[in-house]
C-alpha cells in the first residue's frame, strides 16, 4: 500500500476494487453416537464457543411454550445437582452460556476460555440431557417471566411488533403466535420433561465448535459425550398453516403515548427461493442501511424519526418483509404515506446505476465483515446448513450483489412489493 | 496481551497502531475528549447533538455516509458524559479512505442551519424513543440530579429537558467545535492487517495540518461528599415498581475503583451471584437484580437496581438490599468467591480481544485517560485484590447517608 502524495484535499483516495476471499469453512467429523460436530479454526485468542444445536422448536411443540420453557429451564437444575451449584461452578470458570429456543430449533451455546473446557463440558452436557425442571424454579421463572412481558406490553414497539407478527403468520403458528400469560401460567413441568424427552436427544443434535484449536474440544468433548446412553427422538411431523390477516391498517391503542411504532410488511419468499438474494439487494437500497431511501426520507430529510430500517427475514419453513419504525405521533400519518410512496418508487420506475452501485459497495464491505472472526465463519455456516444450503449460496449471494441490475430490481419490487397487499400495524395513541 | 505502537503528531493529536494480521478488516475509532460534562448546565445534550451534526458534511465531503458506504463501511458514534467517540469498520484496502474522511470533518465541519434544523428534530425523536416513551425510560433524568448537586454529571447526555435541545443555535454549534473538535482534544486507533509506520505516515499526511486547539484545561466543580440521604418517589404508569439505589465511587482507574467494580461483580454479576441467588431466587423480592457501575472519568456512581415481584412492599426489599450491602461490610468475601470473579474479569477481557474494534475502541479509551499500557496492566489491578480490601471498600461506599434512592411506584 503505498501513500498517494500530494494531499488534495478534495479528491478521495483511489477507491480500492473489492477483493474476493476464501471463505474458510467448517471441517465435518463424526463423534459418539454419530453426533454430526463441525470445527471453525480462527483467531488468536485461546478462546472457544460451542453451539449445541437441537433440532426442533416451537414448531414441535404440542403444548404452548414448553420449546421456550424447557430450553429456559435447563439451568434451573438437573438430576444430580440444584441450579445453584450448577451456577457456581460455570461461574467459577468464568464460563458463559447462552441459551436460545426459535421456532424451528433450539439451543444452547457455551463460551469459554479454552483451557477450561474440561472442567466445564461434563456439567454443559448435564444440563443440556439430564435436567431436573423443579416445580419451584419453574415457578420463579414464570412469575418473573410473566413481570417482563407486563413490561414489554407497555412498549410500543412491543405492542406493534406482536400485532405485526400474529397478522403476517396468523397467532396459532409457531411463527406468529405471542407469548400469552395464560399459556405461561398453565406450564407443568411434566410437559417440559416430555418435550425434552422427545427432543433433546443424541440423534436430534448437531455441534457447532468455533475458535481456537477447536479440534483439541473434539477429544473434551467426545469424552463428556461418551458418558451418555444414545437416544432417539420421537418427532411426529408437524404441519401449521398461514393465517395471514388480510392486507390493511390494524391499530393497537395505547394512551398517553408520545410516538407511534410502525410495522409494515407480509409473508415474503424465503431463503430458498431464487428471488430471495436480489430481494435482499432491492431492501437494502429501500431500508437496510443508514443511506437507504427510507432513511433519508424519513430522517435525514424529515425529522420524523430517530431511525427507520427495513428486512426480509427468513424462518426455515417461511419468511416475511417488515418495515420498522417509531415516529411522533403528530406525524405518523405523513409517515406512512412517505413509506407507501418510497414502495412505490421502487415500482413505479428502474433504480439509478450509481444509487445501485453505492448498495453494492457497501454490501461488498459488509460481507467481508459477516466472515470475520471464528464466530461469524461458524453464524454464516449456521445460516445455510439449517436450511439445506451449502457455501455456494455465498458464491451466488455475491455474485447476485455484483451484477443485479436496475430492471431486475424493477422486476423484483413489482412482483413482491406491492403496497395493497401490506399489513400496516400502528401502535401508539 | 494487547501489542501496539503509539506516535504523537507535532499538532497533539496521539495515533496508536493495533496490529492485527489474522483480519482483513480495518477498524478506525477517533475518540475526543468532550462529553456531556462539558457543557454549559443551560445547554444541556449539545454534545450528542453535535455528534449528530457530525454526518452531516464537512468542508470537502458533503456527504460523510455516501462515501463510507461507498467503501463498504460500516460507521456508528456515540456520546456519554466523558467523550464522544466515531468509529468505522472498513475492508482493509479502503483505509485511506478513512483517513480522508475523518481528518476532513476535524478540519472543517460544514455548519448547516439545514443539517441543525433536522437533527434537532432527529434527536428530539431519539428523547421521545428511549427516555421518555419507555416503561422506566426516565430514571436517569431523575437520578442524576439526584446524586449530583454541582458536578455537570447531574444531567444525562441527552441533556435535561427537550427545550435545551430545540434552542440550540448555529452560534452554538461553531463554538462546540472549534473548542473541542482539535487534533490535541482526540485520540486516533487504527487496528488490523497494517504496519504501524503506514499508520503513523497516513496521520501525517491527513491530520498533520489541523491546528491545535486552544482550549483551556478543564475545571469541572467538584462533587462535594454527600452527608445526607436522599430519596425521591416516583409514581408513574409502570407495571411493576423498581427501585434504584445510587452510591458515590472513585474515578475511573483511582484508587478503590477497582474494588468498587469488583463489589458489583460479588454482588450480581453470573446466576451464581449474591443478590440473584438470595433476592430473586431464595426470596423472591425482585424478579430482577443488578448492580454495576457507571465507571466515569470523574467519581462515578454505583448503582443497585432492581424491579420487585409484584405484591412486595418498597421497604422490604430496600432492606434485604441493605443487607447484603451490610454484609460486604461485616463479613470478608470469601477467597473462592473472590477468585471466580477474578477468573469471569479474566474471561470478558479474553473474549473482548477478539474483535478488532473493541481494541482499538479500549487503547483510545486508556490513552485518554493517560496510560495506554493500562489496558494490560488494568487486569493486575483486580489480582490484587484481597477480602479485606473488598470489605474496606465496601464500608467506605454503603453508607446509609450517602445513598441517593429512586423509588419508583407503579400506579398501573
Amino acid at each position: 500500500m503505498n501513500i498517494t502524495p500530494p494531499l488534495n484535499r478534495q479528491q478521495s483516495p483511489p477507491a480500492a476494487p473489492f477483493e474476493a476471499f476464501e471463505i474458510a469453512q467448517v471441517r465435518a467429523h463424526q463423534l459418539v453416537h454419530n453426533i454430526p460436530v463441525y470445527t471453525l479454526e480462527a483467531g488468536e485468542q485461546a478462546v472457544i464457543r460451542i453451539d449445541f444445536v437441537i433440532g426442533s422448536g416451537s414448531w414441535d411443540e404440542e403444548v404452548r411454550l414448553a420449546a421456550s420453557l424447557t430450553n429456559r429451564m435447563l439451568q434451573e437444575g438437573t438430576r444430580l445437582r440444584a441450579g445453584r451449584e450448577i451456577a457456581e461452578q460455570l461461574d467459577y470458570y468464568g464460563a458463559y452460556l447462552q441459551y436460545e429456543a426459535g421456532a424451528d430449533r433450539s439451543g444452547m451455546s457455551l463460551y469459554t476460555l479454552h483451557k477450561h473446557l474440561d472442567a466445564v463440558l461434563p456439567t454443559v452436557l448435564e444440563l443440556l440431557f439430564q435436567p431436573g425442571f423443579p416445580l419451584a424454579e419453574l415457578e420463579t421463572t414464570v412469575r418473573n417471566h410473566l413481570q417482563q412481558l407486563e413490561v414489554d406490553a407497555q412498549k410500543v414497539s412491543s405492542m406493534a411488533r406482536r400485532q405485526f407478527m400474529k397478522s403476517v403468520f396468523g397467532e396459532e403458528h409457531p411463527y406468529g403466535y405471542q407469548t400469552l400469560a395464560e399459556d405461561l401460567k398453565a406450564v407443568r413441568p411434566d410437559q417440559l420433561a416430555r418435550y425434552h424427552k422427545r427432543h433433546y436427544t443424541t440423534d436430534n443434535l448437531t455441534v457447532v465448535i468455533a475458535g481456537w484449536q477447536p479440534e483439541a474440544a473434539l477429544a473434551h468433548l467426545n469424552k463428556a459425550l461418551a458418558e451418555l446412553s444414545p437416544c432417539n427422538a420421537d418427532k411426529p411431523i408437524r404441519e401449521h398453516q398461514l393465517q395471514t390477516a388480510a392486507p390493511g391498517r390494524i391499530e393497537v391503542p395505547k394512551a398517553g403515548a408520545l410516538q407511534h411504532a410502525l410495522r409494515i410488511g407480509k409473508p415474503m419468499i424465503g431463503k430458498n427461493d431464487p428471488d430471495y438474494v436480489g430481494l435482499k439487494v432491492l431492501n437494502t437500497l429501500l431500508g437496510g442501511y443508514f443511506g437507504s431511501r427510507l432513511m433519508s426520507n424519513l430522517r435525514e430529510e424529515k425529522g420524523y424519526t430517530y431511525g427507520v430500517g427495513s428486512a426480509v427475514m427468513s424462518y426455515e419453513r417461511a419468511a416475511f418483509f417488515t418495515i420498522a419504525t417509531e415516529v411522533g405521533s403528530d406525524v405518523s400519518e405523513a409517515a406512512i404515506a412517505e413509506i407507501v410512496k418510497e414502495v412505490s418508487l421502487l415500482r413505479a420506475e428502474p433504480v439509478g446505476q450509481d444509487e445501485l452501485d453505492a448498495v453494492r459497495s457497501y454490501l461488498q464491505g459488509v460481507y467481508l465483515s459477516n466472515f470475520d472472526g471464528a464466530f461469524a465463519l461458524a453464524d454464516r455456516f449456521k445460516d445455510v446448513h439449517f436450511f439445506g444450503l451449502d457455501y455456494s449460496y455465498y458464491d451466488h449471494y455475491i455474485s447476485t450483489v455484483q451484477s443485479i441490475t436496475p430492471e431486475q430490481l424493477h422486476a423484483l419490487a413489482i412482483k413482491h412489493l406491492d403496497p395493497a397487499t401490506f399489513i400496516t400495524v400502528r401502535a401508539g395513541s | 496481551m494487547v501489542t501496539y505502537e503509539k506516535h504523537i503528531l507535532p499538532n497533539g493529536l496521539r495515533v496508536i497502531a493495533h496490529q492485527n494480521h489474522t483480519t482483513q478488516l480495518g477498524a478506525f475509532n477517533l475518540m475526543y475528549d468532550v462529553g456531556a460534562r462539558d457543557e454549559q448546565a443551560d445547554k444541556t445534550g449539545f454534545a450528542h447533538l453535535f455528534e449528530h451534526l457530525m454526518f452531516g458534511g464537512s468542508a470537502n465531503i458533503p456527504e460523510y455516509d455516501a462515501v463510507a458506504q461507498r467503501i463498504g463501511a460500516e460507521n456508528n458514534a456515540f456520546t456519554n458524559n466523558d467523550i464522544t467517540n466515531y468509529y468505522l469498520t472498513f475492508p482493509a484496502n479502503q483505509l485511506e479512505t478513512a483517513f480522508w474522511l475523518e481528518s476532513d470533518r476535524m478540519l472543517q465541519l460544514d455548519f448547516s442551519e439545514r443539517s441543525l434544523e433536522v437533527q434537532r428534530a432527529v434527536v428530539i425523536e431519539e428523547f421521545k424513543q428511549r427516555y421518555l416513551n419507555q416503561p422506566y425510560g426516565d430514571v436517569w433524568l431523575k437520578l442524576r440530579p439526584l446524586a449530583y448537586k454541582k458536578h455537570p454529571y447531574r444531567w444525562a447526555t441527552i441533556g435535561k429537558e427537550l427545550s435545551h435541545i430545540e434552542n440550540a443555535t448555529l452560534e452554538d454549534v461553531k463554538a462546540f467545535f472549534y473548542a473541542h473538535y482539535r487534533p490535541d482534544n482526540a485520540v486516533l486507533c487504527v487496528s488490523g492487517p497494517f504496519e504501524p509506520a503506514h499508520i503513523f505516515a497516513l496521520a501525517e499526511k491527513w491530520f498533520g495540518d489541523i491546528p491545535a486547539s486552544s482550549r483551556p484545561p478543564r475545571r469541572l466543580p467538584a462533587e462535594p461528599e454527600q452527608l445526607a440521604q436522599r430519596r425521591e418517589v416516583v409514581q408513574a404508569e409502570v407495571p411493576v415498581d423498581a427501585l434504584y439505589m445510587a452510591f458515590h465511587m472513585p474515578a475511573k482507574g483511582k484508587p478503590g475503583y477497582h474494588a468498587t467494580d469488583m463489589l458489583t461483580d460479588v454482588l450480581s454479576r453470573g446466576k451464581s451471584s449474591r443478590l440473584y441467588r438470595r433476592l430473586v431466587k431464595e426470596q423472591g423480592l425482585f424478579s430482577q437484580v443488578n448492580a454495576y457501575i457507571t465507571g466515569e472519568q470523574d467519581p462515578g456512581l454505583l448503582l443497585v437496581s432492581g424491579q420487585l415481584v409484584r405484591g412486595v412492599k418498597m421497604a422490604d426489599a430496600e432492606a434485604a438490599i441493605w443487607t447484603e450491602l451490610q454484609r460486604l461490610q461485616n463479613e470478608l468475601v470469601p477467597q473462592e468467591e473472590l477468585q471466580k470473579n477474578l477468573n469471569q474479569i479474566e474471561a470478558s477481557l479474553v473474549f473482548s480481544e477478539t474483535q478488532g474494534l473493541n481494541v482499538a475502541m479500549n487503547l483510545a479509551y486508556y490513552t485518554l485517560q493517560g496510560d495506554t499500557e493500562a489496558i494490560n496492566s488494568d487486569f493486575e489491578h483486580y489480582q490484587v485484590l484481597t477480602p479485606k480490601d473488598l470489605q474496606a471498600q465496601a464500608q467506605h461506599l454503603f453508607q446509609p447517608q450517602k445513598a441517593s434512592i429512586l423509588e419508583y411506584h407503579a400506579t398501573a
